[in-house]
């Protein structure tokens, strides 16, 4: 209870601070909007907002979810394949190395304006550090463990199900956590380059608009998402890993903030 | 476990497991060469302690994964049960040094585990890993997860697992290496009282002469790397053993005999 009202505390100190803000420093409303001022212009159309957080809140978790359906066998193939892992590697690096704002066009032009480019490009930018979490994972499983499936004539599938992959789990759950953010970076991207709907497109429509308040109030909209987003993929781990394949998740667990 | 006195040289009567002039190599990274054990012969009878003494780095470990059939020797055979080892066959008890509880299974889990591997019906062994838990002191603990545990019921939960299945052959590499002292007199005890009744067969790795003697009923000692057999010692004391068994004149006498080989092997000054 004492923690919860410290981090209360925190937060309404600095929103008061905000506030006070553009009455006590010389820093005009257009520049830095009132907490007040930005609450009011979310309020003013929340329908529309609302729509287009669906929009990119879609994005987002198609490009994720596709990020997981590929990078987790990838990542187990590059485990289990020396040959594989030598020829996929150095590409995969390379990829990674590449500003994923920078393939925003080409995806526009392959994929059209609609929602694919959107998902494609989440996809793009989650995918790299799932595959690198499901590596460095499944590859730290004690020699031991293995040997001590391979003595009991423990099948390939079951020395995965049983040993590798719970052994993984909570590496592969941080790059799951990494991976939700960047899908919203990739998704709010590609909704800058070409999109009709979408809280990147939103934005836009109000840097030209010079909306100070609307963009203020998107920006932290994207946040929340973010944040829910997160916290989402933390309250499955909690749901789904027994509990000591969980002390790697920052706590949210119940009972710990009591 | 009398089938083994009676007989002084346990290469004659038919031994359960049995090394016949095993070579290993290993291929090191930079085209070098390292032989591990040099033409190592020796035999365990069914249901006898067998332990395996030597200096660090001599392949005792080596020798118990050829055992396990999880490496193929250079040179030579293992037999077991009259036939080659040619990989994982005989679902081998295993304990190692370090106890490779998986962290996300519980105690009772954990000692399943090999009734899982083998798709045995769970439900059968239940009782049996209770009762096994007991016997070492483990009782109430069947819930709980590997880190609320001390090293050395980690470790007395391991030995569990591997007797679950009721292996032909027990193999441990030094299981009682990372305990301290007192923890690991008692794990001795307790390893006496699950491998005496029925009677295992057991082929144990250590560098401690004490316990090998306290334990065995063969030592085998080992030299330096290359791993060769320099001898074989059968122990006489009385059974049941305890630590009282440590005051027995035979067991100074024994240990005594061991610390000369190695003394002769330049390992101890």
């Amino acid at each position: 209870m004492r923690r919860n009202a410290a981090v209360i505390l925190t937060y309404g100190l600095a929103l008061l601070l905000w506030a006070l803000a553009g009455s006590l420093l010389p820093v005009p409303a257009y520049i830095l909007p009132s907490p007040a001022a930005i609450a009011e212009r979310i309020a003013r159309e929340p329908a529309r907002l609302a729509l287009h957080s669906l929009v990119t809140l879609q994005e987002v978790v198609l490009g994720f979810l596709l990020a997981v359906l590929v990078s987790i066998p990838l990542g187990v193939l590059i485990v289990r394949s020396r040959t594989f892992e030598r020829v996929i590697y150095p590409l995969l690096v390379a990829f990674q190395a590449i500003p994923k704002v920078a393939l925003a066009p080409i995806l526009v032009i392959w994929f059209g304006f609609g929602l694919t480019s959107k998902v494609s490009l989440a996809f793009v930018t989650a995918m790299f550090p799932i595959v690198i979490n499901t590596v460095v994972g499944m590859s730290q499983t004690p020699p031991e463990m293995i040997h001590l499936m391979r003595s009991l004539e423990a099948s390939g599938p079951q020395i995965f199900l049983k040993i590798r992959l719970p052994a993984a789990a909570p590496h592969i759950f941080g790059g799951f956590k990494i991976g939700i953010t960047l899908a919203m970076v990739g998704a709010v991207v590609g909704e800058f380059i070409a999109a009709d709907r979408g809280l990147g497109y939103s934005l836009l429509i109000a840097n030209s608009a010079f909306d100070m308040p609307l963009l203020f109030g998107i920006v932290i909209l994207l946040s929340a998402l973010s944040v829910g987003l997160f916290y989402l993929i933390e309250l499955i781990e909690v749901l789904v890993l027994p509990r000591p394949l969980r002390r790697k998740a920052m706590s949210i667990e119940p009972g710990a903030a009591a | 476990m009398k089938l083994v006195q009676s007989s002084p040289e346990p290469g004659r009567c038919t031994p359960l497991v049995e090394m016949r002039a095993v070579s290993m190599t290993y291929e090191l990274g930079d085209g070098g060469r390292l032989l591990a054990l040099d033409r190592v012969g020796c035999a365990v009878a069914e249901s006898q302690f067998c332990s395996i003494v030597g200096p660090s780095g001599c392949g005792k470990s080596t020798l118990l994964m050829l055992t396990a059939g999880l490496y193929r020797p250079s040179a030579g055979q293992v037999v077991m049960d009259g036939r080659e080892v040619n990989g994982p066959s005989h679902g081998v008890g295993m304990v190692f040094q370090r106890d490779v509880l998986l962290e996300w299974r519980t105690v009772l889990d954990n000692v399943l585990l090999p009734i899982e591997v083998k798709r045995l019906h769970r439900s059968e062994f239940i009782d049996r890993a209770r009762s096994l838990l007991g016997l070492v002191g483990l009782a109430g603990f069947e819930s709980a997860y590997p880190d609320q545990l001390s090293i050395g019921m980690r470790q007395r939960a391991a030995i569990c697992r591997a007797l679950i299945h009721d292996p032909p052959l027990v193999l441990m590499d030094e299981p009682f290496a990372s305990v301290d002292l007192l923890t690991r007199e008692k794990l001795n005890l307790d390893l006496l009282r699950l491998t005496s009744q029925p009677p295992k067969t057991v082929l144990f790795v250590t560098h401690s002469v004490e316990e090998a003697v306290l334990l065995s009923d063969q030592v085998v000692v080992l030299s330096p790397r290359p791993g060769r057999v320099l001898q074989r010692f059968d122990v006489d004391l009385p059974k049941p053993r305890n630590l009282e068994s440590r005051s027995d004149a035979r067991f100074h006498r024994l240990v005594g005999e061991i610390r000369g080989v190695f003394q002769a092997a330049g390992v101890l000054p």
